[in-house]
């Protein structure tokens, strides 16, 4: 009898994992559910805030920036490229995941559906792009972070920002990234050198990424003998070891209504 | 009796999942992987079978605590077949410290090789030392906390039965 207990237990195991592999059934509520209710033991447990969660989620950055007061850290979170004018949420760290083979690939933030958290929604620390939101539960969320084999990002490169794109894993044909770091794909003829910026090229409608967030440092490019476009290795600007007060980015509010127009023909 | 050591033991590994991500988040690292600790006592303690079933549960554990892990239920099947490997080390009498950090190291190499693996198959980097790092600290919490943990299981056995 328990025999055959297991044998169905794995049975049942191994047909999720097929399924959530193929996504043929979108398996975001049993996480949702896991969340609501371990999110506030990690809340609880997990490194502190700097003052009242509630003040915090309700009001506007500026009033956090004054009722914080925590210094460096935030102002130079709010003061990154990219946000300009743009709402965001402030979360704090809660919980790293298990370390993959090359560093942690998800981490659980302190803010939810309740703080206004969507599913992809870029999250940005004081130096560049962390990663995005994956799932939400009411009092937390989940951020996949940069560096992940299942990230990837659309790049401009250099002073020139030649498109690219940015993953976990190597572009086809490329060595694979050294730890630490992430792959670079150029997408269109140009030029990259080590040392030249990357930034984020930004999503429609800013989702799941924004425009103009720094993303790292261009460490190497390869020869690219035959290739249409470079390839090369980026190092990314956020340390995902070391990750503390970051911003969850929210689709900014229209105020001005895109004006309607009618054509009147040619005449 | 049963059912409150069973809730105790599905109680000890979200305590173990907790602990290690919320020390990750402190910037604690390497972290141990304290589910193998637990799977691999069980294992030894009862046998390949008991260590499939405690493996499982500790693996969906792993995949269901937030932030989690993916795809879902991989972790089960891994931690599954590493308490199916510690298990079948189970002998009677006292459990001696080298043969348990042998045992976890060789449970923990199951785990963290269907990742190394999964992670070259998608040419993702690799760091082999922080792999081997984390497995050795893993070993060694596994020769301290798995007599532990089996010495109390065998207090609980003698107080039931007599």
């Amino acid at each position: 009898m328990r025999r055959r207990l297991l044998l169905t237990a794995l049975a049942v195991t191994s047909l999720v994992v097929l399924v959530d592999l193929s996504g043929a059934v979108d398996l975001g509520p049993v996480r949702a559910s896991a969340a609501t209710v371990l999110g506030p033991l990690e809340r609880l447990v997990g490194p502190a805030r700097d003052e009242g969660r509630a003040a915090e989620l309700s009001a506007t950055v500026d009033a956090m920036l004054g009722e914080r007061g925590d210094g460096g850290q935030l102002d130079a979170l709010l003061a990154a490229p990219g946000l300009d004018g743009t709402p965001v949420v402030i979360a704090q760290v809660v919980a790293v995941g298990r370390s993959g083979p090359a560093g942690p690939e998800r981490v659980t933030i302190d803010a939810g559906s309740r703080d206004g958290i969507e599913v992809d929604r870029a999250v940005v620390a004081a130096e560049g792009l962390v990663g995005r939101v994956v799932s939400v539960a009411p009092w937390t969320s989940d951020v996949l972070l940069l560096g992940g084999p299942d990230v990837a990002v659309g790049v401009r490169v250099g002073a020139d920002g030649v498109l690219g794109e940015v993953s976990g894993s190597a572009a086809a044909g490329a060595p694979a990234p050294e730890p630490g770091s992430v792959s670079l794909a150029l997408v269109e003829r140009g030029a990259m050198a080590p040392g030249d910026d990357v930034v984020t090229l930004g999503s429609v409608d800013g989702r799941p990424y924004v425009p103009g967030v720094r993303i790292g440092t261009v460490s190497d490019v390869d020869p690219g003998v035959g290739r249409l476009a470079a390839t090369g290795r980026v190092v990314p600007a956020v340390d995902p070891t070391s990750l503390d007060v970051v911003a969850v980015v929210l689709p900014p509010a229209r105020t001005t209504p895109r004006p309607a127009v009618t054509p009147s023909g040619a005449g | 009796m049963g059912g409150v050591v069973l809730a105790a033991r599905g109680l000890a590994l979200v305590a173990a999942v907790l602990l290690a991500v919320t020390l990750g988040a402190r910037h604690l690292a390497p972290v141990p992987d304290l589910v193998v600790v637990l799977v691999v006592a069980w294992a030894l303690l009862r046998g390949p079978s008991a260590g499939m079933v405690a493996g499982l549960a500790g693996g969906w554990v792993v995949d269901l605590v937030p932030p989690g892990a993916e795809p879902l239920g991989a972790h089960a099947l891994t931690y599954a077949a590493a308490g199916l490997l510690a298990g079948r080390f189970r002998h009677a009498g006292p459990v001696a410290a080298p043969r348990v950090a042998v045992v976890t190291l060789g449970a923990t190499l199951v785990v963290q090789g269907v990742d190394v693996v999964r992670a070259l198959a998608v040419s993702a980097p690799v760091d082999l030392v922080d792999v081997a790092v984390r497995s050795l600290l893993t070993a060694t919490v596994g020769a301290v906390v798995v007599p532990l943990v089996v010495g109390a299981e065998r207090a609980v056995v003698r107080r039931r039965y007599g």
